[in-house]
């Protein structure tokens, strides 16, 4: 257990105005967008079942063949777990990195953006110098000093933009338990909060170990550093999820529920998703670029609209050492 | 072929509707004289040459050219005659670009059309913009076509049975030969000449960058004489981790000022490089989850009147875009900036320049 002082705070607390981008789904941050939105796959209509998300790989991503694959079975196992973080930090801590960044890790992530429409579960820190599409609000750490806590404050409240599900009954984003998501268990309604919370508690490291969970954080958590490496989905990732598959009525075991399996496919040009590699600026691991997405039934209710791309950075010095042609000896792609 | 929605557009003319069928579609064009009916421009990559062309509903054109060496294009503006335009329209139709099918036209040559892999290094870049083309009922959702394609005169050369690449060289002829000469009427339109402000007090430019995954920031600032500094940190730091003093040379400084005239930020702001981003992706512009946000800030001095200009452009992943959409050149002059902050940042640490 680490423990903190007031001084290692200091930076964050002057910190007046940060983006609350606490977006459970893509897309919620954009004004134009209710800020309840639920994105379903390019497939889904309405209609349940199970949707496969086919996923091709690019030619230039063929290294990372086995991260890929890896991730695919991670996000289609749906499992829950604690402890599903190596080497995890919050934003205070920042280091300067050392070491290589896990491929695998960035296209966990990416693959949760792409394939099961999810955002980032936490406040991304950003300067709000960077403002042209994104709502402000100002947020503070509670007395806990803790950052993404239930008793974080919001302000204004009313007026802030809640996008950040949570568990009705417990305001918990790691516990494991046979809960069924559904809108009477999981909701973004802040009046639903459980007795105790003012925020919504953001699937953090460090809410993690104030909550009892030790080295877990959810895999779309927006910050990763070097050597961070996923052993798998937290609850926060999978409650996200599946309440998506709940499908447009909300509810659970209901007709128009789903359920997502990523498969890899050969066609590149018929393919749901597209991973490669892409040109970013050198402070870039990855990303998922879509179209912005199709109304489908109702206002909070869009599906991903056309292909999409998941991209991992060419800048990057990444943890694939065997890249293509080992067999024959062509190093120069090695490092 | 895949049909798009703007398949049964009727092409009239300035006089009237005057319509050309072109297999089962018809086409037409708007008369608006604010429209910009064709646009078309080249660029010679290697030694910096350009040529557009700007052709709006009445007929009037503009035609903006650069020579080699010369890094702002002029522009004059003259009068294609109503019977030739209509000529250069036919000509459109006729050869198939209004029906542009970017991934066919790259499987017949053999080349990807997203770009990835292997491909020839573009010499020439041109690109057509069909605006205004209305559908007869009335519900053509996209009504313009813009594509680019990398040397086109070569390309037609080597693939004669792809009557695009023809036309485009075809109708490239024509808007020469009516525009030759004289301007037509006595206004001419004179771009204005920046160069990069060379008051030593003054910062010059400034570029931040932030990623959204990593939160870590690189800043270049640039002062008239070279000087600069270079910052590294994260977005919540209230002060840069590391900050050296750099001096940048005389060619990195041309580089600079590369990126923002060639690439036309000096005449072209944010919303101008959206309008043309949204053109190209047909009003669907792409939402990128993670990746970076720059924001630049830059002085440039009008060489004739000695007045300032300071722009400032706030955006995100110009360097995919710029890779995606070489076409939108501004996108390339970001990306530029951008890279010179991590480079300028190695450079600085005593890493690889």
């Amino acid at each position: 257990m680490r423990y903190w002082t007031l001084t290692f705070y200091l930076p964050f607390l002057f910190v007046a105005a940060i983006e609350t981008q606490a977006g459970a789904y893509r897309f919620s941050t954009l004004p134009a967008y209710n800020p309840g939105i639920i994105i379903h796959p390019r497939d889904y209509n309405g209609t349940g079942g199970p949707i496969q998300v086919s996923l091709c790989i690019d030619l230039s991503a063929e290294s990372y063949r086995f991260e890929i694959n890896s991730a695919i079975q991670k996000w289609n196992a749906l499992n829950r777990m604690v402890g599903n973080c190596e080497g995890c930090q919050v934003v205070e801590e920042t280091p300067f990195p050392e070491g290589v960044d896990l491929a695998s890790t960035t296209i966990l992530h990416e693959l949760g953006h792409c394939a099961f429409g999810l955002g980032h579960p936490n406040l991304t820190e950003l300067d709000s110098s960077y403002s042209t599409t994104r709502e402000y609000t100002s947020i503070n750490a509670g007395a806990d000093l803790l950052r993404g806590t239930r008793d974080d404050v919001v302000s204004p409240l009313p007026g802030a933009r809640i996008l950040h599900w949570f568990r009705v009954a417990d305001n918990d984003p790691f516990v494991v338990d046979s809960t069924v998501i559904n809108q009477a268990t999981y909701t973004r309604q802040i009046v639903q909060l459980p007795s105790g919370s003012l925020w919504p508690a953001n699937g953090n490291l460090k809410v993690g170990e104030a909550l009892g969970y030790q080295d877990t954080q959810a895999v779309m958590y927006a910050y990763s550093v070097a050597e961070q490496r996923y052993l798998g989905l937290a609850a926060d990732d999978v409650n996200t999820a599946k309440m998506a598959m709940t499908g447009l009525d909300l509810n659970s075991g209901t007709a128009d529920d789903y359920t997502i399996q990523v498969v890899l496919t050969s066609d590149c040009a018929a393919a749901d998703i597209v991973a490669a590699v892409g040109v970013f600026a050198s402070n870039v691991l990855g990303a998922c670029s879509s179209n912005l997405p199709v109304l489908l039934g109702s206002t909070i209710h869009y599906r991903i609209n056309g292909q999409q791309d998941l991209e991992i950075n060419e800048m990057i010095r990444w943890d694939v050492v065997f890249a293509d042609s080992f067999e024959t000896g062509a190093t120069d792609r090695w490092f | 072929m895949a049909k798009t929605a703007c398949t049964e557009w009727a092409l009239a003319l300035l006089a009237g509707f005057i319509a050309w069928p072109a297999g089962a579609a018809t086409f037409e064009m708007q008369q608006d004289p604010a429209s910009t009916v064709l646009y078309i421009s080249t660029t010679n990559l290697r030694d910096k040459s350009y040529l557009s062309y700007s052709v709006q509903g009445d007929g009037r054109a503009i035609v903006a050219r650069s020579q080699p060496g010369e890094s702002r294009p002029t522009e004059h503006e003259t009068r294609i005659e109503a019977a030739v335009l209509t000529e250069i329209f036919k000509t459109v139709v006729d050869s198939g670009l209004t029906e542009w099918d970017a991934e066919r036209v790259s499987e017949q040559v053999g080349l990807d059309p997203l770009g990835r892999g292997n491909r020839p290094k573009s010499e020439t870049l041109a690109v057509f913009q069909f605006a205004k083309l209305t559908s007869k009922s009335g519900n053509c959702e996209r009504c313009e076509r813009w594509f680019r394609y990398a040397d086109v005169a070569e390309m037609a050369v080597r693939f004669p049975a792809l009557r695009e690449l023809n036309g485009i060289l075809q109708v490239l002829r024509m808007l020469d030969g009516a525009t030759a000469g004289e301007p037509r009427t006595s206004q001419s339109v004179e771009t204005p000449v920046f160069d990069l402000e060379s008051d030593p007090s003054v910062v010059v430019i400034e570029v931040k960058s932030t990623g959204i995954n990593t939160l870590r920031t690189g800043l270049l600032r640039v002062f008239g004489d070279g000087r600069g500094v270079v910052e590294e940190g994260f977005s919540n730091d209230s002060e840069p981790r590391n900050r050296w003093e750099i001096q940048l040379n005389p060619v990195q400084l041309e580089r600079i000022e590369h990126s923002l005239i060639y690439n036309n930020l000096a005449y072209c702001d944010k919303s101008c490089i959206d309008a043309k981003m949204m053109r190209i992706q047909a009003g669907n512009r792409l939402h990128v989850e993670d990746g970076s946000r720059e924001s630049y800030r830059f002085v440039l001095r009008n060489s004739k009147t000695g007045e300032q200009l300071i722009r400032e452009i706030s955006y995100e992943n110009a360097q995919m875009y710029a890779s995606r959409l070489p076409v939108v050149i501004e996108l390339k002059g970001l990306a530029n900036l951008s890279a010179l902050v991590w480079e300028m940042l190695a450079v600085a640490k005593g890493g690889k320049k």
